[in-house]
Order: structure tokens, then C-alpha cells, then sequence
């Protein structure tokens, strides 16, 4: 405490003075780039002389760019200013409308209120559409301000009024999504952003995947940014600032962040007991990018001119956001007597000002000029990520009915008298007449001075955003027999089927044909999949190659780095290695190009943790395969509760286009994968595969004959002789091996005789069968059709048990479509440590309770007695009074 | 001149054997520096093993099925003189095809990382 005090304490005024004179007579006679250079060196003086120099990662609370350094916009700024307001106002009547109508429906006008000039000015010069000799920017617009994207497309003739009035009102006719949506508006949206967090998240790792196709040489990237509008509020999302450093490290310079900082998030101030923008300041500057402060409008420049002792800057450093959010609910008046009545001098620098002119006194983030110089200094910046912090106003324009207020996010409509004063605000050539309930849209005539604007603007910058373009050749993917080593079984060896996928994909990475596209990502357990073999072959990818001798140089799968590597190895970063399969995923889309990531992971840590990146992979018709390794949570064995997983294969289920298997050996694997490669790169499907492997090494038979269809569409015969069975068996997974085990031990002690049925994906017979049911129900007069699981188990004999390595309710999702007795076991329950056999017990999906439930199920059905499951499981030493797996 | 080498089985780290899956090459090929010759797989793993050098395959010394470790000879290869062009038949990811050439033209020049040097004895012919 004592040092802090005596380094914030003067012991000697006089000589401050005299070293502030020094540098002041640097700043006037040799300017600020060399008085900056004197102060660097100072403090790399102190550092080396031992001083604990801490950084100080703030600037003043000014803007970053100084007026004399503005790049000045080379646009018609009134005729830009027209345009603007245009958009305001359709972006504002959307909402009212929709909400006029059908107050359900919702709606957000403060937020694009805030940040129309931010999109604005990025739209008239800077934001470059797929063109000839570009490969289009890539924007990440902010969800809730969707409305005002809308509204400049409608401008654009784009979108037709019947849209616009449809806001919200998707069904049926053909309307616009509350937010961005590329599964809604497949035309339209490239990327959902209004999940918090995940649009800044997906835009730095989109933006390090654009350098990763430059880099490997498969795109020219150059000239193309990412830019993603983010607001304040959602920068506390952690997923917001987790890969901050990331960028930085990787000096993605091709990204460009515009916070919109209007100090409000949905209850509240953002910060209002301190300065969100210099909090961002730190963080991003922490992080290694380069900072924009937008924070003062150019009114603000003539009192900052004036302001020689310093008092206005002291002044801005001292109000707290929660006061600068009031100032701009209050009026002119209000901010004179508060901001400038804190002192005399103050109030004199303003007492020629009117109230109104002192209202005028703009944020940053509303005025073109500054944002046009922000952007135009972060185009230019190289070796940097930069980001812009955008000092606005929450509900801009909305006067009493929003500006400012704490209840502006949730304001979906506005009383007349605000709507009347936000046209007379923004000048809208509408008349009180013309204004009642209903809310025209106005759009100016096409041959007027504004529409022409416009249209030379976008053409001027390659054309319209945003737009979603399935532009991207198709594949040819070579027949099933690419995978022939495969197909062919691995003959005595016994190997896990994540082996099975790792010779999978080698054939893939080495095929002279698809090799380049595939992007194999794994987040740091290469080694866990045996991937490492990977990367001295085909190298891990770094922007800066290799600096270092890895450990392990000279040996066959040493650590090799390359800018031009295939693998993407993300660390311990989940969220990180699913937005670069994302990416990757929907290149299609965004670059032109298919590229096919196989994202391997524990399969705990995939639907579980990074769930909502991957509900957003599945609205942004994400084509590439997830693969969920150490699956199965008996099959895992050591590595316990948090580790082992017994419910990804549910997970999924609730993503449409989300197709999941849960494959028992590596020739279903391959067929599995084969068909996903068509089905995605060949045909163009819109959707994405997960696939759990598992790491119990077991023999890998050859495939059986005409199996394919089956293993595809989810269930098919082991068995080849089909004797006079008496109970079906279906297995799946590793469990599968229990199955056939318990089939040997009904035949061999108790002369039953059972089939065997590979079930691969519960989920996929599930959606055929409702499918199918669903549409005999609409149908009732027509003939019914069956679905593929019924017409599989329907003519078999006996009833039928299932086990898997998951929990019951993924086996259960079959009985609706199964008219006979069907028993399922499963590993519901938290996992712990053990060896297999132990755990398999625990769950009771080993081959004797696999056993024990068939015969339980025929005694139900009187072909055995119960005295015969009696003894059987005092046979096979089964407590009967065990706790459940669930209980403990 | 060219140099016959034997492709030796390099350093296999915490991996005491591994198997032969798979025979990616015969006698008589071209191939490039990189290129994978065999795989080579455990339970634990699964890994190729490039071609140190451009070169043409004399002959192959180990059949699908055989154990290898660390020092097995398994491949000969004929080097080639380090004039000569490089063979077309590699590992190498090729140029972008046409359909994307118009945004692959200009696809940045890098320099070729340094290949993983497999233990090799050179003798000359």
C-alpha cells in the first residue's frame, strides 16, 4: 500500500513540472510520434534498470484517431445521412407494425437504433460483396438489429414490403426471421449471431480459417476482411473474449470488431459504476490487437480544442456510464447542470451554447465522420486484429419512448406521438395523415438522387450483403471401394474403431482428389485418437511455421509445424475447435469451396459443452463430420464420471440435420462415412454427420454381402442363417460384442436361438419412422406404409432386447414403432471408474443381463418359465437386490 | 549419378513395433520427397512413412502383415539427382482445380517446410 501511495503521491511538483515541459516542448517542435518514441524509450530504460513497470493497457477516455489524423469520407454525407434515416424509420415500422398487429411476435428497435450509422457507413464504403476480383467480405451482423439489415435490403429492392410487413411471421408466406437465421433464409443470412457469445467467437476463428485456406494455397484470401458487430452487453459472455488472444497471437489483421458500446444491456447499464469502453480497451489491447476508441462525435472537437487545462478531458475520465446513459435520457439542460456544472470553468466553456446545441454534442458511434476514420484505420492496419469501440446511444432517435431508458432493449412499439417525433427527427417525408396505427414504409422514388446513391454504392463494392451463395463446385466421391482396407477387416488384429477411422482417414488425406479439402481438427487429444501419425505427414498448421526443434525431431511422428499444415490442433478449446470445423463446414457458403473437416473429440465434450455451436453449425446447413472418440460409457473404462458418455447419441437428436451413428465395426464405420462424403460433397445435402468411435480393440470382421442399405438407413441382420429363432437381439456400438456373446450363451445353455440385429443409428430409424407414421396419419384412407425398422422386426419371431452403451431412451426412441415386446438396457447413470467388464456389470448391459432380460422377456411371453430366469441369475451371480445404476 | 538408399524404419519413439498395414508404393515408381510409402499402425496409432527423396522405388522389403521397429530396412529407393524436376505422382496437395481458380491464382508463395528426414543409409551405385 505504502509504494502505491508513494507512486501516486508528488513528493516533488516542481520537477514533474519540469519533465512535463520537456516533453510538451517534444510534442510542439518534433510532434507526437517522436515524443511517443522518448517515452518508449524510457520505460525500456526503467525496465532494464529494474523498475517493475506494470502495463497500463488504457488510453485517455478520447478518441483514439485525433481530428487532424481523421481520414476524411469521400462520400455525400447528406445524402448518406437521408439514406440512414430512411433505414431508421423501416427498421422501426417493421417491428411496430408486426407488433401492432400481433403483439406476440416481438421485436427489438433500440438495438439497430444505436447502431445504424455503424452499419451505415460500413455499407457505403468499406463492406466488399463477392465480386470478381474479390472473395467478398464476411460480416457478422449483431442479431437484434436485424430489423434495420432488413430495412436497407428493402431499399435495395431486395426485399419486397409484403417481407417487411411479414417480420416475424415466417409461415405460410414468405416472411423474414426475427434474427439471423441461414436455415430460415438460406438466401440471405450467412451466420446466426443473436445466440450471445457465439458470433464473435465463429468470426475470429472464420477469420483465422480464411488465413488457413490462404496459407495451405487453396484460396487467394488477400484484400478480404471478417467483420463482426457485437455489443457491449454481449461482450460478457465468456465465449465473447475466450479467443481474444487467439486472434492476437495469430495477428489475424483480415478481422475487424466494432463494438457497440451503448453502455445498456437488456436490464441495465452495462457498467454503470465504471467505463465499459475502457474496460474493453484493456482486454482487447491485453489481448494484442489493435484498439479504435469511437467514443466523441465531431461537436465535441471544438471544446476539446478549447479545453487547455484539461478540465473537460478530467471531466469525461470522471462521469461513470451509468451517469452517460441518464445524460442522453434527460435533455440538453439536464447535461449542462451535471456534466458541465461539475465545474465553473466548464460552464463557461459552454454558456454560449443553447440547450439544444449542447444536446447536440454527439457519441462517437453516431457520427459518420468519426466512424468513417475508425474504419478506414482498420482496413489499413496490418499485423493486428483491430477493434472499434463505439460509444452510442441505446434507442437513438426514440425519444421518451426509448432513448436512453432502461427498458429500451425490450420496446417493441412506440405511441404515436414518439413515432411523429422520431419522422420530424430524421426528417421522413410522411404527414401526420399518412401516420396512424399502421406505420407506412417509405421508400424514395428510383430515379431520386438517394436510390441512386445507393445502388452505385453497393455496385462500387461488388454488390449486396448480405447474401448466402451455394456457389461451391460439387465433389465426385469415389466408390466404397476407396475403402477397401477397411471393408476387408483387419484378419486377427484386433484394433478400436477410432484406429479404423484414423485408416479412414489417411485414405481420405491421401487421395489425390479430395485429400486437400479434408481438414482434420482435433482439440489437443491427438494423441488419445492416434492422430499423431498425422502430423509429420501432413503437418499441424501454424501462421508462422515452425521456430523452434520439436522434442521429438528425428522421430517417425514428430511434432511438425507448418504455415502450409492440413491439421488443425486447437489446444484445449473446445468452443475454438468447433467454430474452425464451422468454418470449415460452410465454406461452401462463404468461400466457394468445399472443404470436408472431420472434427474428433471426446464425445463428452461435444454436444454437452459446446451444444449451441453446434445448433448454430446445423441452422448454418453445416456439411462435415464430427467424430465423438473414447465413446460409450462403459467402453471408456478408467476415466470416470465426467469423461465417460452415455448420452451424445440423444444430444444430437435434437439438431434436424444432424445424422448420428453409433457404428459397431469399421466396415459400418467406412460405409457410414462413404455415404456421408456423398451425401454432403457430391449431392449437397444440408446436413452433418456425428459418429461416436470407441477405443476397445476387438477383431474387425470383413463386411458381410448387401448390408450397405442397412447400416445406412440404421439396422440390419448379423446373422447369416436364419434358423427358427426365438428372440431378437439388438446391439449396437461396443456393446454389440455383448450381444453376440449373450446369443452364444441362449443357444449353448438354454438351446435358444436368437438373431442378432446391428443397430447403427436409433436416431435415423426413429425420424423414418415418425415420418412415416406421420404421414399415415394424414392419409387415413390411403394404404399405409411401413417403416424400415418395423418392416425389419415385424416378421421376426419372439420379443426383442436392445443394449447399447447409452442411455435407455436412445433405444427407446424405436418403440413406438415396434408391435411387440421390446426390452431396452442402457448405462443411464453417472459413469465412475473401472475396468469394462466391471462397468458393464454396473449398467447391466453385459452379455448375462443381456442374457437374463431375453429369457425374462419369453417367460413374460409364457414360452419359458420364470423359474428359468430365477435360476439364471443365480447363475451368473446377479445381485437381485443391487442398487440402481441410476441411484448411485 | 544417382544414390541407392535403404529406407530404414526411423525412430519410433514410446512405439516398440508396428505393423505393416499398408504398401502405398511398388518397384518401378516415381515418387516425391514425402510421399507415403507405407502405413504403418499399432492399437496405439497409425502412421506413414515418407519418401526422404525424389526418387524411383527399387524394390520393397517388407510384406502386408510384417512387424517392423525402429532400424528395419524396408524400402530401396534410387535417388534422384537434386537437378531434376520433381515427379508429379506426390503427396502434395496439387493447385486449386479450374472451377476454383479465379479466386486460387494468386495463392501465396511459401516456402516447402523441411520434409521429416527417414533414417536412411546411402550407398552409391
Amino acid at each position: 500500500m505504502s509504494q502505491e501511495m508513494s507512486i501516486l503521491n508528488d513528493l516533488n511538483p516542481e520537477e514533474t513540472t519540469e519533465w512535463i515541459e520537456a516533453l510538451d516542448a517534444v510534442l510542439r517542435e518534433e510532434g507526437p510520434e517522436r515524443a511517443h518514441f522518448l517515452i518508449e524509450q524510457l520505460v525500456a530504460y526503467s525496465r532494464q534498470s529494474g523498475i517493475n513497470l506494470p502495463y497500463k493497457a488504457n488510453t485517455a477516455y478520447l478518441n483514439t484517431i485525433p481530428p487532424e489524423k481523421e481520414a476524411k469520407s469521400p462520400g455525400d454525407a447528406e445524402i448518406e445521412r437521408r439514406l440512414r434515416s430512411y433505414i431508421r424509420w423501416n427498421a422501426m415500422a417493421m417491428v411496430q407494425n408486426a407488433n401492432t398487429r400481433n403483439p406476440e411476435l416481438g421485436g427489438h428497435i433500440a438495438t439497430f437504433a444505436s447502431s445504424a450509422t455503424l452499419y451505415d457507413v460500413g455499407f457505403n464504403h468499406f463492406f466488399h460483396a463477392r465480386s470478381k476480383d474479390h472473395g467478398g467480405d464476411l460480416v457478422y451482423f449483431q442479431g437484434h438489429a436485424s430489423p434495420g439489415i432488413y430495412a436497407r435490403a428493402f431499399l435495395e429492392g431486395r426485399l419486397q414490403p409484403e417481407q417487411l410487413q411479414r417480420f416475424r411471421r415466417e409461415i405460410g408466406e414468405k416472411g423474414l426471421s426475427s434474427y439471423p437465421h441461414p436455415w430460415l433464409m438460406p438466401d440471405f443470412w450467412q451466420f446466426p449471431t443473436v445466440s450471445m457469445g457465439l458470433g464473435p467467437i465463429m468470426a475470429i476463428y472464420q477469420a483465422r480459417f480464411t488465413r488457413y485456406l490462404h496459407n495451405r494455397g487453396i484460396l487467394n484470401t488477400d484484400k478480404r476482411k471478417i467483420w463482426a458487430f457485437l455489443g457491449d452487453g454481449e461482450m460478457d459472455e465468456p465465449e465473447s473474449k475466450g479467443a481474444l488472444a487467439m486472434a492476437g497471437r495469430e495477428k489475424l489483421d483480415n478481422l475487424i470488431f466494432v463494438v457497440n458500446c451503448n453502455l445498456q444491456r437488456l436490464d441495465g447499464p452495462v457498467r454503470g459504476d465504471g467505463k465499459i469502453i475502457q474496460e474493453l480497451e484493456s482486454d482487447f489491447r491485453g489481448a494484442g490487437w489493435n484498439v479504435i476508441k469511437v467514443v466523441w462525435g465531431s461537436y465535441w472537437d471544438p471544446l476539446l480544442a478549447r479545453d487547455t487545462k484539461g478540465l473537460l478531458r478530467k471531466r469525461m475520465e470522471e462521469v461513470v456510464d451509468g451517469d452517460y446513459q441518464n445524460y442522453k435520457a434527460k435533455d440538453g439542460a439536464y447535461v449542462r447542470e451535471h456534466f458541465f456544472g461539475a465545474y465553473p470553468e466548464l460552464l463557461e466553456m459552454v454558456a454560449n451554447m443553447s440547450d439544444e446545441d449542447i444536446w447536440r454534442l454527439n457519441r462517437g458511434g453516431h457520427d459518420p465522420h468519426k466512424v468513417y476514420a475508425a474504419y478506414h484505420q482498420a482496413m489499413q492496419h496490418t499485423g493486428q486484429p483491430t477493434v472499434i469501440l463505439a460509444k452510442t446511444v441505446k434507442g437513438y432517435g426514440m425519444g421518451h419512448a426509448g432513448e436512453g431508458l432502461n427498458i429500451t432493449h425490450q420496446k417493441k412499439k412506440m405511441d404515436i406521438k414518439a413515432v411523429k417525433q422520431f419522422r420530424d427527427r430524421f426528417n421522413i417525408p410522411l404527414t401526420d395523415e399518412q401516420l396512424s396505427e399502421e406505420v407506412p414504409f417509405y421508400k424514395p422514388e428510383p430515379d431520386s438522387p438517394e436510390m441512386i446513391y445507393l445502388h452505385e454504392r453497393r455496385k462500387a463494392l461488388g454488390g449486396y450483403l448480405p447474401v448466402r451463395e451455394q456457389h461451391a463446385p460439387l465433389l465426385q466421391i469415389p466408390g466404397l471401394s476407396l475403402f477397401d482396407t477397411v471393408l476387408k477387416g483387419s484378419g486377427e488384429h484386433a484394433l478400436s474403431t477410432t484406429m479404423v477411422f484414423m485408416r479412414i482417414l489417411s485414405v481420405l488425406l491421401r487421395n489425390q482428389k479430395l485429400g486437400k479439402y479434408l481438414v482434420p481438427i482435433v482439440p489437443d487429444e491427438a494423441r488419445t485418437f492416434g492422430m499423431d501419425g498425422l502430423f509429420q505427414q501432413y503437418g499441424i498448421y501454424s501462421a508462422i511455421g515452425q521456430l523452434f526443434e520439436p522434442q521429438d525431431a528425428g522421430q517417425m511422428a514428430w511434432y511438425r509445424e507448418d504455415i502450409k499444415g492440413q491439421v488443425l490442433e486447437e489446444g484445449i478449446n473446445e468452443a475454438g475447435a468447433v467454430c474452425s470445423w464451422i468454418a470449415a463446414a460452410t465454406a461452401y457458403a462463404n468461400h466457394g469451396i468445399q472443404m470436408i473437416p472431420f472434427y474428433i473429440y471426446y464425445s463428452m465434450f461435444g454436444f454437452q459443452r459446446v451444444g449451441d455451436l453446434m445448433w448454430a453449425a446445423g441452422d448454418m446447413q453445416a456439411r462435415g463430420f464430427l467424430m465423438g472418440g473414447t465413446a460409450g460409457r462403459t467402453t471408456l473404462a478408467g476415466e470416470g464420471l465426467q469423461h465417460q458418455d452415455g448420452h451424445s447419441q440423444l444430444l444430437q437428436s435434437a439438431i434436424p440435420n444432424c445424422v448420428s451413428y453409433d457404428p459397431a465395426y469399421g466396415y459400418e464405420l467406412a460405409v457410414i462415412i462413404h455415404d456421408g462424403l456423398r451425401r454432403m460433397y457430391q449431392e449437397g445435402e444440408a446436413v452433418f454427420y456425428y459418429i461416436t468411435v470407441m477405443n476397445e480393440d476387438y477383431v474387425q470382421p470383413a463386411m458381410p454381402a448387401n448390408v450397405e442399405s442397412g447400416i445406412l438407413k440404421g439396422i440390419y441382420r448379423l446373422n447369416k442363417d436364419r434358423g427358427k429363432s426365438q428372440v431378437q437381439l439388438l446391439g449396437s456400438g461396443t456393446i454389440m460384442r455383448e450381444v453376440i456373446a449373450a446369443a452364444d450363451l441362449l443357444k449353448n445353455e438354454f438351446d435358444i436361438q436368437a438373431d442378432i440385429w446391428s443397430v447403427t443409428s436409433y436416431s435415423e430409424l426413429r425420424r423414418e419412422g415418425l415420418s412415416v407414421e406421420r404421414w399415415n396419419r394424414l392419409h387415413p384412407t390411403k394404404k399405409p406404409n411401413i417403416s424400415y425398422v418395423e418392416k425389419c422386426l415385424s416378421s421376426t419371431e419372439g420379443p426383442i432386447v436392445a443394449a447399447s452403451d447409452y442411455m435407455k431412451i436412445v433405444a427407446d426412441q424405436i418403440r413406438p414403432f415396434i408391435h411387440k415386446r421390446y426390452t431396452v438396457l442402457g448405462t443411464d447413470g453417472y459413469g465412475r471408474s473401472d475396468t469394462r467388464a466391471a462397468l458393464r456389470d454396473f449398467f447391466e448391459v453385459n452379455r448375462f443381463h443381456i442374457v437374463v432380460t431375453a429369457l425374462k422377456t419369453l417367460a413374460d411371453e409364457g414360452v419359458i418359465t420364470m423359474k428359468v430366469v430365477e435360476q439364471a441369475i443365480k447363475q451368473y451371480s446377479i445381485d437381485p437386490e443391487k442398487a440402481e445404476p441410476t441411484t448411485v | 549419378m544417382s544414390t541407392e538408399q535403404t529406407i530404414k524404419i526411423p525412430d519410433l519413439g514410446d512405439v516398440d513395433t508396428v505393423d505393416v498395414v499398408e504398401i502405398l508404393t511398388e518397384p518401378g515408381q516415381s515418387v516425391a520427397e514425402g510421399a507415403p510409402l507405407l502405413t504403418l499402425e499399432n492399437q496405439k496409432t497409425a502412421m506413414e512413412l515418407p519418401a526422404p527423396v525424389n526418387g524411383v522405388i527399387k524394390n520393397i522389403l517388407v510384406s502386408l502383415g510384417d512387424k517392423v521397429s525402429a532400424g528395419t530396412d524396408v524400402v530401396i529407393i534410387e535417388a534422384e539427382d537434386a537437378e531434376q524436376p520433381k515427379p508429379e505422382n506426390t503427396a502434395e496437395p496439387k493447385p486449386p482445380e479450374p472451377e476454383q481458380q479465379k479466386s486460387a491464382s494468386a495463392a501465396p508463395a511459401q516456402t516447402a517446410a523441411q520434409r521429416p528426414a527417414a533414417d536412411t543409409s546411402a550407398t552409391t551405385s
